[in-house]
């Protein structure tokens, strides 16, 4: 196993990727069982059938961050709460990655991986939350603009 | 589904509600305590409602691609988020959504915008004429009747003449081979069990009295519409679940396949 204390962080992400396009089935099916688990929390947008694939993009968007440099982990926030996801099955998928980690890397490794991830997680959450916010901007003019209408 | 809770913000709605259960964003105080009332009786209740809701867009694409409608109308539609059915049917298919609550209709308009062959009219589903006989649907229409109906989630509140009536309504009205998606709510439910009693009571109070009837009963008050041969799907099985999805109470109060089931009749 690679010693990874001194490497660079582009290789640090290229590791994590290498690993998880190796483990992607494990990935995969970790992310499955818990958007399954959280299903009847969501929005109702958030339907049975959708779930596979929405875990096979959660692998893909974490590739992505790994390797493009301007990926942006708060549009896949934004993304995942315009899905209709809850901030509970945000922080469950946050969860199955850094256990992926634990599962996947040797000790020496983890922190720094970690560190990684954890960059990764809280763009996701920050776009999350900046969408909860638009929409409710979004659904109180609409409120505003229906009550409004339906007076007059 | 009396009309008098729908405007006001101070009485529970049972459209509201149903968009609570849901997840959704519109309702009020009033309607997420009556909400949160029934589920605390019957857990099961957010799950049932979603089990119903999920179809819409199966139903869309059964419709619209593996039948080839272009022409979909939708009663009781809500409103139409991204798990309603035109975000799933064919380009050029016209979808016509109803509903007679003109705050989800005014509020739709901002949903919907220019969103091209899709509508949104003010309508009862119990007088389905008065949607179709609109001079903008016949516009809309143009002499097309050979129409795919969606007539989902919404029997529970409708009385056995309001069904039959409506039936008979869109059966005149279309050309053979249309076709018609029905959604029996309840039809397993438990009428004896001392929570389904309680939340039947709450309905009541807020001036929704459900009505449930057997598949049978649905059947009949549907003619002459004519089930296809699969019969009735338990929308648990069309979900894609089983019955593990529900604890022994579930089971005990909506009945083994959990009270909601779909089927497509044909002209």
């Amino acid at each position: 196993m690679e010693n990874t204390n001194s490497a660079q962080p582009e290789q640090l992400r290229e590791l994590l990727a290498q690993r998880v396009e190796v483990q992607r089935a494990d990935l995969v099916a970790g992310y499955f069982a818990v958007l399954r688990e959280s299903l009847f929390s969501n929005r109702a947008e958030v339907r049975p059938s959708m779930l596979k694939s929405i875990a096979s993009d959660e692998a893909d968007a974490l590739l992505n961050f790994l390797r493009h440099a301007d990926f942006s982990g708060a549009e896949r926030g934004e993304r995942l709460h315009q899905a209709g996801f809850n901030a509970g099955a945000i922080l469950k998928l946050g969860q199955v990655t850094r256990q992926f980690l634990l599962n996947h890397l040797e000790n020496s490794q983890i922190a720094p991986m970690l560190v990684l991830v954890d960059v990764y997680q809280e763009a996701i959450i920050e776009g999350f939350v900046q969408s909860i916010d638009k929409e409710k901007l979004i659904e109180l003019e609409r409120v505003r603009n229906a009550l409004q209408h339906s007076d007059s | 589904m009396p009309q008098d809770n729908i405007v006001d913000a101070s009485k529970p709605s049972a459209g509201r509600m149903y968009d609570y259960f849901l997840g959704g964003n519109h309702n009020f105080e009033v309607d997420r305590q009556a909400a949160d009332q029934i589920t605390k009786l019957l857990p099961f209740t957010p799950k049932f409602m979603r089990l119903q809701r999920w179809p819409l867009q199966d139903i869309a694409v059964e419709f619209s691609e593996k039948r080839g409608y272009d022409v979909i109308i939708d009663f009781a539609s809500g409103l139409p988020t991204a798990d309603h059915i035109h975000y799933k049917v064919k380009k050029g298919t016209t979808v016509i959504y109803s509903d007679f609550d003109p705050i989800v209709v005014e509020y739709t308009r901002d949903i919907l915008k220019d969103t091209k062959d899709t509508y949104f009219f003010e309508a009862d589903a119990r007088r389905p004429e008065e949607l179709l006989g609109r001079p903008e649907v016949e516009k809309i229409l143009h002499g097309r009747r050979k129409a795919a109906f969606a007539y989902w989630g919404i029997s529970l509140f409708l009385s056995d003449e309001d069904i039959a009536h409506a039936a008979k309504t869109l059966y005149d009205w279309a050309t053979p081979g249309s076709c018609l998606a029905f959604n029996a709510q309840g039809a397993d439910l438990n009428l004896q069990d001392p929570a389904m009693i309680k939340v039947l009571n709450i309905y009541e109070q807020i001036g929704n009295k459900l009505v449930t009837r057997s598949l049978k009963q649905c059947e009949t008050l549907l003619q002459p519409w004519k089930i296809e041969k699969e019969g009735w799907i338990p929308l648990l099985e069309w979900n894609g679940f089983d019955q593990s999805e529900l604890a022994r109470e579930d089971v005990t109060a909506f009945g083994p396949m959990g009270g909601g089931f779909g089927a497509y009749f044909v002209k």
